[in-house]
């Protein structure tokens, strides 16, 4: 390793060994030697990083112009007039060392070496191939912008910029991962992010001494340091370049990975996300009708269960008539209401994993079987009680209105559903106050994430159950301390 | 230090002064009169807080008047703490179980539920605290929404058998429950600058929440009393509700998160207190 990093030396043919012995003759490696005027020129590629194409059109004409030109001699002379003179190349670089030139040349860059010359130039060609731009899979939007990010780092910074052509935008690129050398760019505006916290950020992902960073996921934990128990996240994924912009507006700081169509914003929310950005596009009534219901549905996918399988120690509670019923229901079921309750929902869960990651042809197949024939097989088998379905039915629906927390809404439940099937209401109360301690107690880069609603901000709570007038965004000039509500 | 501000610790005073407002229409008796006992419990309560107040006027750690005082405090803290804890949960978890393991598991959920929340900072503690007033708040509010169909005025009952019994109830309920604690940590831990206004503030809200709750409180659960006329109620007492017709587990529920939370900030003000005692250096943080 500390080979790696020494000065290139000044003849091209121990170049040439020295790259061969790093790489391990491997087979994607192309070096072309030309003779320029009796000493060697090396043209160095990897194959599918650097476009053939793009290397015809940047680098034939200056080479052949510099090999036939005999007024320019020796290796300084050749390299500093391709450079400076004949190269016309936007992305191009000296490369002193080893080191460097390896990475250069495995992100796509073409070397050109040149004997009697202890540097080389990286020449800008990358051309391997990438998905092209298409709509968001997991970020969908009626009437928003249908376009998402890419595994390509470039095409995702210039998705943002084609955006905010603000000269305040700013892209820091760090590469991460010891073997894999994975381009991240933390995103912020400058002066409405907190300098602290891009600083902190900065650190966490100069700290990472992971061998591979193949995605988001690698680097989340490092910037969320101290959250690891927590059920929600300080930060956020999103698929959405213009959410990615929304939220760089109020003073997030949104952090790209190489490799991966997803950007984390951070710090997050928990109002968040119940905001789409359909909402910039509907009427503000209807929006707060929406925001409403979905919050109504996140406490029926999270706590319904857990009040049902809880009622079995307070059968009182329920209306005479309605008792009677679930009690005739109840009567066929060979398990006890709080087992129901649990066999259900983990049932209900497999399936939906099941068909996350099967084809779209064999996902429906899934719920049709687990819907139909398993749900109505149990019922008759008396394994489960007819309410129960209605119940699953109910909540899982719910749980699919905020697809962003679905994760945390299926631990949730779950907690619940055993706090109250061993405790009732006792129990419940106690997982309830410890759910909702955990949710509190998070605060990454100085904002509360339950913050505006706790604490409370008149000014801002608005917003939560509203959506900002456009009138009121014009005025507004939020920084990350300022907690906004409205990044989508 | 951060400070901690003002609408935090109002909403954290709030959140631990309602178990037992909500314990004591269970106590049974006349209500009115039980309510007059609660009030008045407010007076020696601000007389606490008063003394506090002027204690922490002497920011001097060294001063052997405000380690003696802090230290009784601490002490009386942790006995009445310690007392009002084990009686609070021996309550709730004989409504759930009549068996001692049931008992035991029932109460030692709650105990690991409340030294979570004091595990958290004081902060955190105080969103905690904010974020279960409003749940409870809420449910509470569905609750006599849903329950206003079945309410029976029957529960208002004028005439007393016992009325010194009564108010004497009341004003142990509601001011024997060390209620100063949660201004004690803000005190101890410097979060708040305590002054008279404050002291005003908390008493009014208490005094308001004690009225709300009350009459809600006594409408729902007090089987208590008897009869007693309120022509609105005698028209809703010939609807029936369609899911729900007894609110006992709904307030069982409210009251247990609610006691919870009360414990968790009283392991915090007895972790706070014992930090001060133990700390030379004065932060406490």
């Amino acid at each position: 390793m500390e080979k790696n990093q020494n000065a290139l030396p000044a003849k091209a043919g121990e170049t040439k060994k020295l790259i061969k012995a790093l790489a391990g003759d491997t087979a994607d490696l192309n070096i072309t030697e030309l003779d320029n005027k009796g000493s060697s020129l090396l043209v160095i590629s990897a194959e599918g990083m650097a476009g053939s194409l793009l290397i015809n059109e940047i680098l034939s004409a200056p080479l052949s112009e510099i090999i036939s030109d005999e007024s320019i001699k020796g290796g300084e002379q050749t390299v500093s007039c391709l450079f400076e003179k004949l190269l016309i190349c936007a992305d191009k670089a000296y490369v002193t060392t080893i080191d460097e030139l390896m990475t250069r040349l495995f992100s796509g860059f073409c070397i050109i070496v040149c004997d009697g010359c202890s540097k080389a130039i990286a020449a800008g060609t990358q051309g391997f191939a990438s998905r092209s731009v298409s709509l968001p899979i997991a970020d969908q939007s009626v009437y928003g912008p249908q376009e998402g990010f890419t595994e390509s780092i470039r095409v995702n910074i210039s998705a943002i910029r084609r955006r905010m052509k603000t000269p305040k935008l700013r892209f820091e690129l760090i590469q991460t991962g010891g073997l894999s050398k994975t381009d991240t760019a933390i995103c912020y505006i400058e002066g409405r992010a907190d300098r602290k916290a891009i600083s902190k950020i900065r650190r966490e992902i100069n700290g990472i001494k992971l061998d591979t960073v193949l995605s988001c996921g690698y680097i989340r934990p490092f910037v969320e340091k101290g959250y690891s128990l927590t059920l929600f996240s300080p930060s956020r994924l999103t698929e959405r370049p213009d959410s990615v912009c929304a939220a760089l507006n109020v003073g997030r700081i949104a952090i790209l990975t190489d490799g991966t169509p997803f950007a984390i914003i951070i710090p997050a929310f928990f109002s968040e996300h119940f905001i789409t950005p359909d909402d910039y596009v509907q009427k503000p009534l209807y929006v707060a009708f929406i925001r409403v219901l979905k919050f109504f549905a996140f406490f029926l996918a999270t706590l319904f269960p857990g009040i049902y399988a809880a009622s079995v120690f307070e059968p009182e509670g329920f209306a005479f008539k309605l008792l009677l019923n679930l009690y005739s229901a109840e009567e066929s079921s060979q398990f006890p209401l709080g087992t129901e309750v649990l066999i259900v929902t983990v049932l209900l869960e497999i399936l939906r994993e099941a068909g996350i990651r099967l084809p779209k042809a064999v996902g429906s197949a899934v719920s049709i079987v687990g819907g139909l024939i398993i749900g109505d097989a149990a019922v008759k088998c008396g394994i489960i009680s007819a309410p129960l379905l209605i119940l699953v039915g109910l909540t899982a629906t719910s749980s699919f209105v905020i697809p962003e927390i679905s994760a945390q809404t299926s631990i949730i439940r779950f907690i619940f559903i055993i706090a109250g099937s061993f405790a009732g209401m006792t129990g419940l109360a106690c997982a309830l106050a410890v759910v909702t301690a955990n949710v509190c107690a998070m605060d990454e880069l100085s904002a509360i994430y339950t913050s505006p609603i706790i604490p409370v901000d008149i000014q801002r709570i608005k917003n939560v159950l509203m959506r900002k007038s456009f009138k009121t965004l014009q005025k507004s000039k939020t920084k990350a301390d300022d907690k906004g509500a409205e990044g989508l | 230090m951060k400070k901690l501000s003002g609408r935090y610790s109002v909403i954290l005073m709030l959140a631990v002064s309602i178990p037992p407002l909500c314990l004591t229409p269970r106590a049974g008796g006349n209500m009115v009169l039980t309510m007059l006992g609660v009030l008045s419990s407010i007076l020696p309560e601000a007389v606490i807080l008063l003394i506090f107040v002027n204690i922490y006027k002497h920011k001097d750690i060294k001063n052997k008047i405000v380690i003696r005082t802090r230290s009784l405090a601490a002490v009386w803290f942790l006995g009445v703490q310690s007392v009002f804890t084990v009686c609070k949960y021996v309550l709730i978890s004989e409504n759930y179980s009549g068996h001692f393991i049931g008992r035991g598991v029932t109460a030692g959920l709650m105990i690991l539920s409340s030294l979570y929340i004091a595990s958290l900072s004081i902060n955190a503690s105080a969103r905690t605290a904010m974020a279960v007033m409003m749940i409870s708040a809420a449910v509470y509010i569905m609750m006599i929404i849903s329950a206003l169909k079945n309410a029976d005025m029957t529960n208002l009952h004028i005439a007393a058998d016992d009325p010194a019994g009564d108010i004497a109830g009341g004003f142990i309920a509601g001011g024997s429950l060390s209620e100063a604690s949660s201004l004690y940590i803000l005190a101890l831990g410097k979060k708040a600058d305590l002054n008279a206004r404050d002291i005003l503030k908390y008493l009014t809200v208490k005094a308001m929440i004690i009225i709300i709750i009350f009459t809600s409180v006594i409408i729902i659960v007090g089987e208590n009393a008897s009869s007693a006329m309120l022509p609105v109620f005698e028209i809703a007492a010939y609807s029936k509700g369609h899911i729900a017709e007894r609110y006992d587990s709904i307030f069982m529920m409210i009251l247990t998160l609610l006691c919870i939370m009360k414990t968790g900030t009283e392991f915090s003000a007895v972790k706070l207190s014992i930090r001060e005692l133990t700390d030379e250096t004065g932060d406490y943080n």
